[in-house]
C-alpha cells in the first residue's frame, strides 16, 4: 500500500499565508502581525504537547494500576507494613518536592512553578489520602469513629487545595466534605437521582448544597482564591437543585411537596439574577432547565388526578411540546443578549 | 448543494484562524475586532455549553411531538408500517432544513438535533423495509445503497461529521456484503479487498482535501480520513481477520490459526508504528493521534493470543515504559528540534474553561476517598461501599 500524500500541512501553509497577505493588504493587519504571522508561517513548529501529556497520564495510571495489583495479590508476602511503608514515601517524597518549590500563599490566583508540579502535588494527595483510609481500614486507627476518620482527610484536602491553589484537589475536598456528611456527591453519582430517596438523605443534601452556595458566596465577597467559586457554586447549584426536586417528587402526593418546589422557584430566581449580572449564560441555564422541570411537575400534579384519559394526555404532550419549544426560543433570546455586550464575541 | 451561505462560510473560516492567532498572541483585540466587522458572520453560533442545552431540548420536543403525532395517527394501524416512520423522517428532514434558512443556523445544536433525529428515523425505516418478508425483504446491498446515497447527501448538504461517520460506514458495509456475495472466494479474500478499498478510498478523499474548492468539508473530510483509515487498519488486524475466518468456516474461538499468519500480525504490530512515523515525519496530527490509539489495538491483539506475563506486570512494565519514552522524549524536546516542540502552543480551549480536569478527577478518585464511609455514620448515606483501597491497593 502506498504511503505517498501524506503532506496535507504542507499544502495548507501557502493558503494560510494568502489570507494573511490579503489581510495585510486591506489594512487589517498591522506590519508588526503580518510579519510575525509570516515568520510562524515559514517555519512552523509542530506541538507535541498533548500527545505526550497524554501518554504521560496514561502511564501513569497503568503503572499505579499494574503495581496495585501486584501488591494486591501479594498481600500476605508483603504484608500490610511495607505497602504503608511505600506509600507513606511517595507522599513524603511529593510533598518535599512540593514544599521546596511552593510559592507563598496569596489571595490571587497562584501558577505553578513548573508543569510537572500540579501533577506530583496530586500523586502525594492521592497517596497521602490513601495512607489514612488503609490505615483505618486495615487497622483501625480511628476505631468506629467514623466521622473523624473521614474529617482529618477532607481538613487535609482543604488546607492543600488552598495551600497550593489547586482546582483538581478542591473537588476532592468538596467531594470528601459530602463524604463526611454522609453523602456521596461525585458527577456520577449526582446523575444517579434514585439515590435521593428518604427524607434524611434530602435534607442532608440540602445542608450540604447551603454550605458550598455559603463557601462560593463568600469567595467572591472575601475575595479569597476568587477562581475557585465556580466549583463551589457548580457542585452547590447541582446538588441543591436536585435535592429540592428530590423532596419535591418524593412528597409529590404531599402538601409538603409545595414548601420543596416554592424554595426551588425562589433559589432558581436568585441565581438567574445573580448569574445574569455575571454574564454566566451556564448557571441562568441550569436554573431556568431545573425550573422547568419543578413546572413540568406541578403541571402533572394539577392536572393529573386519579385516571388519566386520553385527552389528559394529548393535553401534557401539547404542552410539553410547546413549552420545550418556548424554552428554546427563550434561552437563545437570553444567550442572545449576554453575548451582545461582550466586545470579542 | 450546501444549505449554508458561501459568503459567511468563508468569513467564518477568516475569523475562525484569525481568533486561534489572536488567542495565541499574534494579533491584537484592535485588529481581530476590525477584521470580524469586515468579514462578517451571519450564522447563530451559540457557545459549548448553549449547544449541549439545546441539542437535549430539541431532542425532547421533537421526541414528545413524535410521540403526540403517532398518538394522534394509532387509530388506522399506521404506525406499524416504516412507512409511517419514513414519512416522519422526511417531515423532520423539511422542518431541518427550514429552520436552518429561517434561523441562519450552523451547526447551532437545534439543527444538528433535528438531523439527527430525522436520519435515525430514516434507517430504522429502511433497515425495516428492507429486511421485514412482508416488504420482499430486498437484503442487506439495496439497504445499504440507500443509506449510503442519504448519507452522502446530507453530509454534501449540511457539512456535518455525524454524516460523514455514517456514509463511511454505509460505504464499507455495502463493499463488505456485495464482495460476500461473491461466494466462498470472496470471504477468504475479504480482508484484502477491504485494505485495497480503504487505501484507494484514502488517496481519493485525501486528494480531494487538497482542493481549496472543497474547504466548505475539510472538517468532514478529515473525520472521513480517519475512519477509512482505521477501517484500513482493522481489515489486516490479526484478531478481526482470526474472527472473520472462524465464521467462514464454522469454526468456534478456540481456533487461532489463519492463513498469511505472518502477514497479519506484521500488519497488526507496524500499522501503528508507520503511521506514527509518517505522522511525525509530516507533521501530521490525525496520523500520529490514530497511531496512539492504534498502538492499543495492538497491544490488546496481541494479549489476546499470546499470556506471556501476568496482567499486572504486564500493566506495570507498559507503564513504566510509556513514562520513561514519554520522559525521554520531553528532555530530547525541550529545545525545538526539527520544527517539532513539547511546548504548548495554543491556549486554552472551551473544554478547559469548564474544569473538566477538576471533574475527571473528582470523579475518578472518589474511589480512595471513600475508605472510611461506612453505611452507619450518622448521616446514614455512604453509597459506594467504601471498598476503595482494597482495589487498588
Amino acid at each position: 500500500m502506498t504511503f505517498v500524500n501524506f503532506n496535507l500541512h504542507h499544502n495548507l501553509k501557502p493558503l494560510k499565508q494568502d489570507l494573511y497577505n490579503q489581510l495585510h493588504a486591506e489594512g487589517l493587519l498591522s506590519d508588526e502581525s503580518f510579519q510575525k504571522l509570516k515568520t510562524r508561517n515559514e517555519s512552523p513548529l509542530f506541538s507535541l504537547h498533548w500527545e505526550l501529556n497524554t501518554v504521560l497520564y496514561l502511564g501513569v495510571i497503568l503503572l499505579t494500576g499494574g503495581l496495585g495489583t501486584l501488591v494486591y495479590k501479594n498481600i500476605d508476602t508483603i504484608g500490610h507494613q511495607a505497602v504503608l511503608a511505600f506509600i507513606a514515601i511517595i507522599f513524603i517524597g511529593c510533598f518535599y518536592y512540593c514544599f521546596k518549590y511552593k510559592q507563598p500563599f496569596i489571595k490571587d490566583k497562584v501558577a505553578s512553578p513548573n508543569m510537572g508540579f500540579d501533577y506530583v502535588l496530586l500523586l502525594g494527595t492521592i497517596s497521602l489520602v490513601t495512607f489514612i483510609g488503609y490505615l483505618q481500614y486495615q487497622y483501625s486507627v480511628f476505631s468506629t469513629n467514623y466521622g473523624l476518620a473521614t474529617f482529618l482527610p477532607m481538613v487535609l484536602l482543604f488546607y492543600i487545595a488552598y495551600d497550593f491553589d489547586h482546582l483538581g484537589i478542591l473537588s476532592m475536598a468538596i467531594v470528601n466534605l459530602g463524604i463526611w456528611m454522609g453523602v456521596s456527591v461525585t458527577p456520577k453519582s449526582l446523575l444517579l437521582i434514585g439515590q435521593f430517596n428518604t427524607p434524611k438523605l434530602i435534607n442532608t443534601y440540602l445542608v450540604f448544597s447551603t454550605i458550598l452556595l455559603v463557601a462560593a458566596y463568600l469567595t467572591k465577597q472575601l475575595n479569597i482564591k476568587k477562581h475557585f467559586k465556580f466549583s463551589y457554586q457548580n457542585y452547590g447549584t447541582h446538588i441543591a437543585f436536585v435535592a429540592l426536586l428530590c423532596g419535591f417528587f418524593h412528597y409529590f402526593e404531599d402538601g409538603l411537596s409545595l414548601i420543596y418546589v416554592t424554595v426551588a422557584f425562589a433559589f432558581a430566581g436568585y441565581m438567574y439574577r445573580e448569574s445574569f449580572k455575571e454574564r454566566s449564560f451556564y448557571f441562568v441555564m441550569i436554573a431556568i432547565l431545573y425550573s422547568y422541570i419543578a413546572i413540568c411537575g406541578l403541571v402533572v400534579k394539577l392536572v393529573v388526578h386519579n385516571e388519566i384519559g386520553e385527552s389528559t394526555v394529548y393535553f401534557l404532550l401539547m404542552a410539553f411540546i410547546g413549552s420545550a419549544i418556548g424554552l428554546i426560543l427563550l434561552l437563545i433570546n437570553i444567550n442572545r443578549k449576554l453575548k451582545a455586550n461582550d466586545h470579542i464575541q | 448543494m450546501i444549505i449554508y451561505n458561501k459568503l459567511w462560510l468563508n468569513n467564518l473560516r477568516v475569523v475562525e484562524q484569525l481568533q486561534t492567532d489572536h488567542e495565541d498572541g499574534y494579533v491584537t483585540k484592535e485588529q481581530f475586532i476590525a477584521i470580524k466587522q469586515q468579514y462578517p458572520v451571519g450564522f447563530y453560533l451559540p457557545k459549548l455549553v448553549g449547544r449541549v442545552g439545546f441539542f437535549i431540548l430539541t431532542l425532547i420536543a421533537i421526541a414528545l411531538s413524535t410521540g403526540l403525532v403517532s398518538l394522534m395517527a394509532s387509530g388506522g394501524g399506521v404506525i406499524d408500517s416504516p412507512y409511517w416512520w419514513l414519512f416522519l423522517s422526511i417531515a423532520f428532514y423539511l422542518c431541518t432544513e427550514g429552520m436552518t434558512r429561517a434561523n441562519k443556523f450552523f451547526h447551532s445544536a437545534i439543527d444538528n438535533a433535528l438531523l439527527y433525529y430525522s436520519a435515525g428515523l430514516f434507517t430504522s425505516a429502511i433497515v425495516w423495509i428492507c429486511n421485514d418478508p412482508k416488504y420482499n425483504a430486498l437484503g442487506e446491498i439495496p439497504q445499504f445503497i440507500m443509506l449510503l446515497i442519504a448519507a452522502v447527501l446530507l453530509t454534501l448538504r449540511f457539512a456535518d461529521v455525524v454524516m460523514a461517520i455514517g456514509s463511511c460506514v454505509s460505504f464499507f458495509s455495502l463493499i463488505y456484503f456485495a464482495w460476500a456475495k461473491t461466494g466462498g472466494l470472496g470471504l477468504a479474500t475479504m480482508p484484502f479487498m477491504m485494505m485495497i478499498v480503504a487505501g484507494l478510498a484514502y488517496y481519493l478523499i485525501t486528494k480531494i482535501r487538497r482542493d481549496d474548492k472543497h474547504a466548505y468539508y475539510h472538517t468532514c473530510i478529515d473525520v472521513s480520513r480517519c475512519t477509512v483509515l482505521l477501517v484500513f487498519y482493522l481489515a489486516g488486524n490479526y484478531f478481526v481477520v482470526n474472527k472473520l475466518n472462524n465464521l467462514l468456516h464454522n469454526l468456534d474461538d478456540s481456533h487461532t490459526q489463519v492463513q498469511l499468519g505472518f502477514f497479519f500480525w506484521a500488519w497488526t504490530m507496524l500499522m501503528p508504528v508507520a503511521l506514527i512515523t509518517f505522522g511525525i515525519r509530516d507533521k501530521n496530527r490525525l496520523l500520529l493521534r490514530l497511531g496512539i490509539i492504534i498502538i492499543a489495538a495492538a497491544a490488546a491483539t496481541f494479549r489476546n493470543y499470546y499470556h506471556l506475563l501476568p496482567i499486572e506486570i504486564m500493566l506495570t512494565l507498559a507503564g513504566a515504559i510509556l513514562l520513561l519514552v514519554a520522559y525521554v522524549i520531553i528532555k530530547y524536546l525541550k529545545a525545538p528540534k526539527h520544527g517539532i516542540t513539547y511546548a504548548e502552543l495554543s491556549k486554552a480551549s472551551d473544554w478547559d474553561k469548564l474544569n473538566i480536569e477538576s471533574l475527571i478527577i473528582g470523579q475518578t478518585t472518589s474511589q480512595v476517598l471513600n475508605t472510611g464511609a461506612n453505611p452507619q455514620t450518622p448521616f446514614g448515606g455512604g453509597s459506594g461501599g467504601g471498598g476503595g483501597s482494597s482495589g487498588s491497593f
